[in-house]
């Protein structure tokens, strides 16, 4: 019954020292960040250009880290009653700290229908129909799949509103930066224009329009999801705040009637046999 | 520097042909999984777990009767309404979870009210000398400046809700609890509870309840703290799960004061 096979993985090979081209502290020393020394080659770079330098493993100019910060200025939306910053709010009424309410709130914005979830599909759904228009070939076939085995295209229409008050502020800064969005950018419009002639209400949300900047920029969909981690940040920070302020245990009461039971009548409790 | 850990809780018992693959495993001299697991409850083992000790019959009813009670904090409770909200945009189960827990961690009726809770009753005398004048004295706990930043502040006595009026569940359990296992202050605490709630005009909530059962029962404050969490996390699940399949449609939005509003 027990097998006495040897793993494929052999463990034993793993032990040792680690190898870590990210770097590592020299305590007391120095530190390695990706090859550079963090306390002397950023001197003057600002944090987003570290962040970003950590997570692609390459630096973007001005102009493109101009743009990569703006992608989460626009979505920093301060809202307690957005289903993830609630986290947060709640978590400052209810007197948690804001490292576990942000982290929580953070947490559940790798959400499907936005945030991280949605990222990642719209960022892979737009590259493939990028590399097929590159190619020349048809990309109707490759939307209609998609409705198929998703009745929806991430990216493409919005729970809330269809209008995304986002979208305009993203593209003055492409203008105003003069930054060359050409493949990706062009891949969401061609998808828009299939959607439209074909009567789909959908339209290109920010996540779309986010997504396909930041690939044309030259991050790849696996950067976007992780780059996008901390998209909604500074907007959590205040509703955790407000809420720590207000009076405790005081945020989104409901009564007991609020609550709409429809489960079964009242029986008593005896084990099944 | 050695890569090694030490523990008393747990031995790994290698196989022959690999030795990252456990083969038996002793939890405090048991052994998991040949006689723990078919011989042990899960709240006998649940409790060696935490205090290396094989609890009294007495012990394990409680504990048990206490993980039942807040198994599901229900819907209005902020740490379940914390994990709905999580779910309604279908993060992963393990965010909704996250949420419940980072929420249920508070000064507010969550663990962290627990644990201040647990502190006024560590300062309380023995029950003999145990009156309504020193325990109210034991139970004014003073919010520190650091408290304040970490947590937020809070002015309600650690273990009572404020916002509600005497809870018939929570009193209902504490009763329960006593009348199978001898616990002094449980009991003064029973006797003495309307009078406390009347001049606090707050209830007994289910941290204070816990906060004053789990240190009769032999729990650090750490223990307690990790079983609160983990034992009111099925109810958060099951309401995120059911939430998940009804959609944000169904799900409270709210409306904001509108005077924050700026013309664009």
């Amino acid at each position: 019954m027990i097998s006495n096979h040897k793993p494929n993985v052999n463990l034993a090979n793993y032990q040792g020292l680690i190898p870590s081209p990210i770097g590592g502290a020299n305590i007391g020393e120095h530190v390695v960040f990706r090859g550079k020394n963090l306390h002397v080659d950023f001197h003057t770079s600002s944090w987003m250009y570290v962040y970003l330098y950590g997570v692609c493993a390459t630096v973007f100019t001005p102009r493109q880290e101009r743009i990569l910060d703006k992608i989460f200025t626009y979505t920093s939306y301060p809202d307690i009653r957005i289903w993830n910053n609630r986290v947060a709010a709640l978590a400052g009424s209810f007197r948690s700290s804001v490292y576990l309410g942000v982290a929580a709130a953070l947490a559940t914005s790798d959400a499907k229908i936005y945030g991280g979830g949605i990222n990642a599909r719209a960022a892979l759904f737009i590259n493939k129909v990028a590399h097929l228009v590159e190619n020349g070939e048809d990309i109707a076939e490759t939307i209609q799949k998609e409705l198929h085995d998703n009745r929806s295209i991430a990216g493409f229409g919005r729970p809330i509103s269809s209008k995304d008050e986002r979208i305009e502020p993203l593209l003055n800064i492409i203008k105003e930066e003069n930054l060359e969005c050409t493949k990706y950018l062009n891949a969401v419009h061609k998808i828009q224009a299939w959607l439209d002639d074909n009567r789909y209400r959908l339209k290109a949300n920010y996540a779309a329009f986010a997504v396909a900047i930041a690939m044309d920029v030259g991050l790849s969909p696996e950067q976007f999801y992780h780059y996008g981690f901390t998209s909604f940040l500074a907007g959590m920070m205040p509703c955790y705040i407000q809420e720590k302020s207000k009076t405790a245990g005081t945020l989104m009461p409901l009564r007991c009637d609020e609550i709409v039971y429809e489960g079964p009548e009242l029986i008593k409790w005896s084990t099944p046999k | 520097m050695t890569n090694t850990i030490k523990t008393k809780i747990w031995k790994d018992v290698p196989t022959e042909n690999c030795s990252f693959t456990t083969a038996q495993a002793h939890c405090y001299g048991f052994d998991v999984y040949n006689d723990l697991v078919p011989n042990a409850s899960y709240f006998e083992y649940l409790y060696l777990t935490f205090t290396g000790q094989a609890g009294s019959r007495g012990v394990i009813k409680v504990l048990e009767l206490i993980a039942k009670s807040i198994l599901n904090l229900g819907p209005r409770n902020a740490s379940v309404h914390a994990a709905m909200s999580s779910a309604i945009g279908q993060a992963p189960v393990a965010a909704q979870l996250i949420s419940a827990i980072s929420v249920n961690a508070g000064a507010f009726y969550g663990s962290q009210d627990m644990f201040r809770a647990q502190l006024c009753w560590e300062a309380t005398p023995a029950v003999a000398e145990l009156t309504l004048q020193n325990w109210f004295q034991a139970f004014s706990l003073n919010n520190s400046d650091l408290d304040a930043v970490l947590w937020g502040e809070v002015s309600h006595t650690p273990g009572f809700n404020p916002t509600s009026s005497s809870s018939v569940p929570v009193i209902s359990v504490l009763e329960q609890c006593i009348k199978i296992y001898d616990m002094p202050r449980s009991t003064w605490l029973f006797n003495n509870l309307a009078e406390i709630e009347n001049k606090l005009k707050a209830a007994l909530s289910f941290s204070g309840l816990c906060a004053v059962i789990f240190h009769e029962i032999g729990l650090s404050k750490e223990a307690s703290q990790a079983l609160f969490l983990i034992l009111s996390l099925p109810g958060a699940a099951a309401h995120a799960i059911e939430q998940k399949e009804l959609g944000f449609k169904s799900f409270p939005f709210f409306k904001l004061d509108t005077r924050y509003d700026i013309k664009p």
